[in-house]
């Protein structure tokens, strides 16, 4: 079963750069080519660039990223809890189950809580 | 077993396709098919958003290229096949190509799991969910490879954003999702169509909606945002951004950027369908659920849901991307965490 | 008894004073050059008189000597102070008043560009108005040089924009972008999202209005002229020019066009105000809302063209009066016109101001504080909603608006939402005002003849509420049926400036657009511009140079 999905993937992975690679090259035998001085400049409200657009950035963005990575890994315990559980239910071990998801989750929003005080959720 | 998939076999089985190319060759006629109902889509929905919020906003929209306009889109795409197509001196020029190709792939994927019909999936992943958002998450990457490859500040910022506000919604979009997981059991698209069969009093269909009220709102808003779709269109917020990440691009690879935005808007319609909205099932519980009305069935839902998008975005003012981000990280956060709680409990008593 | 204005000035230079014009709400007084610093510290800081412009003067052929002209105005008493420094030209200098006014920062600058008066201590000395490659030594305004007149391109002169502060990125805004109407600039030093600090740039684009006012038209073509400033507030512009020469000339218009004029001017705010709130919901994405705006609008356009039979550029003005009345059978149906834009300009403003959103966008945002328009010399519905009132129709009353009932809108909000509801409350008091300007309407004559032949060298000053604040003309009669000097200093030319204040920290680029919307900056008229069309060659590009040189031979390749 995996393995076949997985080579449904591979092969849409396939299909998918196929199509947008070839829609490129028609494109490149249809369209004119006449770029050439001002016209490969970057856009810059008419002005002249002002030096380059890769300058430093706030750091503000990667405690984002850090705050996501930490939410994500837990949203995929959450899932995998939320998979089971409809069975643990039956099988009469939920409340069991429950409690101890609480108890992670607890110690997920104290750090939740923690960087809401820190001000990582501004954005500044 | 019934639907195309059966249908498909007996049709090699008849011509005598040996066992062996069976499954390669339904995969080549699915991505195929997949493709061009990609190409049909994106068309009309750009067509009826124009009509639609130029008939909300007293215009009258394209209505010169065909009857009622509806060829207009065909003109634009050829317009953008047959368009300059100009790569900056300044861009990173590998990454600047990469960019569009890469943005288009998981607006492909995404089909791969989407229940279009009793039995209509192209492959009904037992991961399904899972893949969907895992495979949702390259857009990011996407967008900030297109930023930062057109060395252009708005680009830039527009990629950045795009990134701040992907990841800030996310979260919640998992954790919404996981009241649906915990009452189907399964991450599979067609089993969590199916675990809403039945109704209430034999009138109003068992969907999930009626079930996760707060979790179908939270995931709403979410896709929302995950379309960047106003009023969270800030990655390309065209009055401080100009148009965000794609600026510098032209031609078709603009035109992939545009037609992976539309395809994802009815893709992120078509999973609201099937995970909130009985997917396939018909919208009255005493209506049988016949295999040929169940891609009707399906697609005006899908319809429904994507005038809704359509209506949302000719009537809200865009935000700000703290606002934004304060929306997604201190309100979607606790509620889409408060309704999972709210769920295992309910489920529990 | 109380003693007047005029005579607490008079009190304040009696001893500098070299020579004191005195005439109706108007006094010029004659100082000596190196007093000007101290002048304008009593006059802005002791009497608090609100700084209007400055104007040079080439009055070589007339004395022998460059003139530069403070104006300052005392809105309460309806009454205006000129300060005249005399400056000879073989040192063309004078003490400069911007560390003092910092509101006289562009129009010093302006003064140096046009007439070659060196501001000294000027904090910012950059180049303003003209072109990069205008030649240094060339001073348009100076009378010598004749108003066709394309000196050599030079280089060197390039304009320097600031440099960010450390760590931080420049972002223009502007001069293409797409909710600038009008090329300007604004360059904003950027730290991840935040504006740390700005830069301003514009006239792109000038056009030369008042040389060509002074040089080749007459006193009845200007109007004409004037009304083509600006594409949206341009009759603001001719009935500020004619009421100037009327004033210097002491010409007295018959009541039915002061009436007719103040119609005009209504109409002109509304469909203004109503074209910036639309522009306002869309610099905040709300596009819906834009093309409804302008949908009501559009029935005011209407009117414009049933009652002067166009629907910009009125052509209404002469000096004297208007060519025609508004004819009474055309009357019901404007009533009507009234009635309906009333009704929908309501409903439309209730759903706007309903919008969370809308309100979490604007408010807080873009914040100018009283003490900040008092320095700049903000105007109109940019100061009036910070809690500064001042209007032009109250305080200098002026056509039909001594005999109209109006309340003038004052909030003290100083953010942008303040300025969107200044506009939404003008716009209904403009429709009542038309209402009552059609059920008052005298009838008449609408124009005196004027001799074409006024007597030289009169000068006066006079002011108009545009729907952007205080339109103020100042002219010099000359001869020839041809101003000597005639100045126009639109209420964006204060505003513009303004902006940069606004820019307080913590502002993000997504509060700069609508900060910089907010004022309703009209760029043709701060300019007095001219956009130059220009058909290029195919596969052909331009530099800017090139298009600079191509522009300045008139196009022709």
């Amino acid at each position: 079963m995996n393995a076949e999905f997985f080579g449904y993937v591979a092969f849409f992975t396939f299909v998918g750069i196929a199509f947008a690679v070839s829609a490129i090259v028609t494109s490149w035998f249809l369209r004119p080519w006449r770029a050439r001085g001002e016209k490969l400049t970057t856009y810059e409200c008419g002005e002249e660039p002002i030096g380059t657009g890769w300058h430093r950035y706030n750091i503000r963005y990667y405690t984002f990223a850090l705050l996501f990575l930490v939410f994500d890994v837990v949203g995929v315990f959450l899932l995998l809890f939320a998979l089971i559980f409809r069975n643990a239910v039956k099988l009469g071990i939920g409340s069991f189950l429950f409690w101890q998801m609480l108890i992670f989750l607890t110690i997920v929003l104290i750090a939740w809580i923690y960087a809401w005080k820190k001000g990582n959720l501004e954005w500044v | 077993m019934y639907g195309l998939g059966p249908l498909l076999e007996s049709l090699f089985k008849k011509i005598g396709v040996p066992t062996f190319w069976a499954e390669p060759l339904r995969a080549i006629i699915v991505s195929v098919v997949i493709l061009a109902f990609i190409m049909v889509v994106v068309m009309v929905l750009l067509w009826l958003l124009r009509r639609f919020i130029a008939y909300m906003q007293s215009r009258l929209g394209p209505n010169r290229v065909g009857p009622e306009g509806i060829l207009q889109p065909v003109a634009d795409a050829t317009k953008l096949l047959i368009k300059e197509d100009i790569t900056p001196a300044a861009a990173d020029k590998v990454m600047f190509s990469v960019a569009p190709v890469l943005i288009f792939l998981p607006a492909f994927l995404v089909y791969l799991v989407i229940p279009f019909g009793k039995g209509m999936v192209a492959k009904d992943f037992h991961m399904g969910i899972v893949f969907v958002l895992a495979v949702g998450g390259v857009t990011s990457i996407a967008i900030i490879l297109a930023g930062w490859a057109s060395n252009n500040k708005y680009s830039i910022l527009g990629g950045m954003r795009s990134a701040a506000q992907l990841i800030a919604y996310e979260v919640p979009m998992v954790i919404s999702l996981l009241g649906v997981v915990m009452l189907a059991g399964t991450f599979k698209m067609g089993g969590i169509v199916e675990a809403q069969s039945g109704g209430f009093w034999g009138i109003l269909p068992r969907w999930f909606i009626f079930y996760q009220p707060i979790g179908f709102l939270v995931f709403f808003i979410c896709v929302l945002a995950e379309l960047g779709h106003l009023p969270f269109d800030l990655p390309e917020g065209e009055s401080e951004l100009v148009a965000g990440y794609n600026v510098e691009y032209s031609g078709m690879r603009f035109a992939l950027f545009y037609l992976s935005e539309f395809s994802n808007a009815f893709a992120f319609s078509a999973i609201i369908v099937t995970l909130f909205l009985g997917g396939w099932k018909p919208p009255l519980a005493f209506i049988p659920d016949w295999y040929i009305l169940s891609p009707i069935w399906f697609l005006s839902k899908v319809g429904v849901m994507v005038l809704l998008l359509m209506w949302l975005r000719a009537s809200i003012v865009r935000t700000r991307i703290d606002q934004l981000l304060a929306l997604g990280w201190k309100v979607l956060l606790p509620v889409a965490l408060f309704n999972f709680l709210l769920t295992g409990g309910l489920m529990l008593v | 008894m109380a003693i007047t204005i005029e005579e607490r000035v008079l009190e304040k230079f009696k001893d500098k004073a070299e020579k004191v014009k005195s005439l109706p709400g108007r006094l010029f007084i004659d100082l000596p050059r190196d007093f000007v610093k101290e002048a304008a510290r009593i006059m802005f800081d002791e009497l608090k008189a609100r700084y209007t412009i400055s104007v040079g003067t080439d009055a070589r052929p007339l004395h022998s000597n460059f003139e530069v002209l403070h104006f300052f105005a005392f809105d309460r008493d309806n009454f205006r102070v000129a300060l005249r420094f005399l400056v000879p030209p073989d040192d063309p200098r004078i003490d400069s008043i911007t560390p003092i006014v910092p509101g006289a920062n562009w129009a010093e600058r302006e003064i140096r560009d046009f007439i070659g008066v060196e501001p000294v201590g000027h904090p910012d000395p950059r180049r303003l108005v003209l072109p990069d490659d205008w030649p240094e030594g060339v001073f348009p305004l100076r009378k010598e040089v004749p108003y066709n007149y394309q000196p050599p391109s030079t280089t060197g002169c390039e304009f320097k924009f600031k440099e960010p502060p450390p760590g931080a990125t420049a972002l223009p805004i502007g001069p293409f972008f797409p909710i600038l109407e009008e090329p300007i600039q604004f360059r904003l030093f950027i730290e991840g999202e935040n504006v740390v600090g700005a830069d301003h740039r514009g006239f792109y684009v000038h056009r030369g209005i008042e040389k060509l006012g002074e040089s080749q038209l007459t006193y009845n073509q200007i109007p004409f002229l004037a009304e083509r400033i600006c594409g949206i507030c341009g009759f603001t512009h001719s009935v500020c020019y004619c009421q100037s020469v009327e004033a210097a000339g002491e010409i007295e218009i018959p009541l039915p066009a002061k009436y007719i004029r103040s119609f005009c001017l209504e109409m002109e705010r509304v469909h203004s105000h109503l074209l910036w709130l639309g522009l306002a919901c869309h610099i905040l994405g709300f596009d819906t809302l834009f093309m409804q705006f302008w949908r009501i609008r559009e029935p005011i356009m209407w009117m414009a063209e049933r009652v002067t039979g166009n629907r910009k550029n009125y052509g209404m003005n002469l000096v004297g009066g208007t060519r025609r009345n508004i004819p009474e059978e055309i009357r019901e149906e404007l009533l009507r016109v009234i009635d309906q834009t009333e009704t929908e300009t309501l409903e439309l403003c209730k759903t706007l101001l309903n919008d969370s959103a809308f309100i979490a966008r604007t408010k807080e945002v873009g914040i100018l504080t009283p003490e900040e328009v008092r320095l700049t010399g903000a105007l109109g519905p940019t100061a009036r909603a910070s809690g500064v009132d001042i209007d032009v129709r109250r305080d200098h009353p002026y056509a039909a608006y001594p005999y109209l009932d109006f309340e003038v809108i004052v909030l003290d909000g100083c953010d942008v939402l303040s300025r969107a509801l200044v506009r939404v409350y003008e716009t209904i008091e403009s429709l009542k005002m038309m209402r009552q300007i059609l059920k008052e309407l005298p009838e008449g004559p609408t124009l005196v003849k004027v001799e074409e032949e006024l007597p030289p060298y009169r000068e006066y000053m006079s002011a108009t509420e545009s729907p952007r604040g205080e339109d103020f003309h100042y002219i010099m009669l000359g001869e020839n049926n041809r101003p000597y000097r005639w100045k126009v200093r639109a209420p964006s030319y204060m505003n513009i400036p303004s902006i940069l204040w606004m820019f307080k920290p913590g502002t993000t680029i997504a509060d700069a657009p609508i900060t910089i919307g907010s004022i309703d900056p009209c760029i043709s008229c701060t300019e007095r511009l001219e956009i130059i069309d220009r058909s290029t060659g195919e596969s052909k590009f331009l530099s800017q140079k090139e298009m600079y040189e191509i522009s300045r031979r008139g196009g022709r390749k």
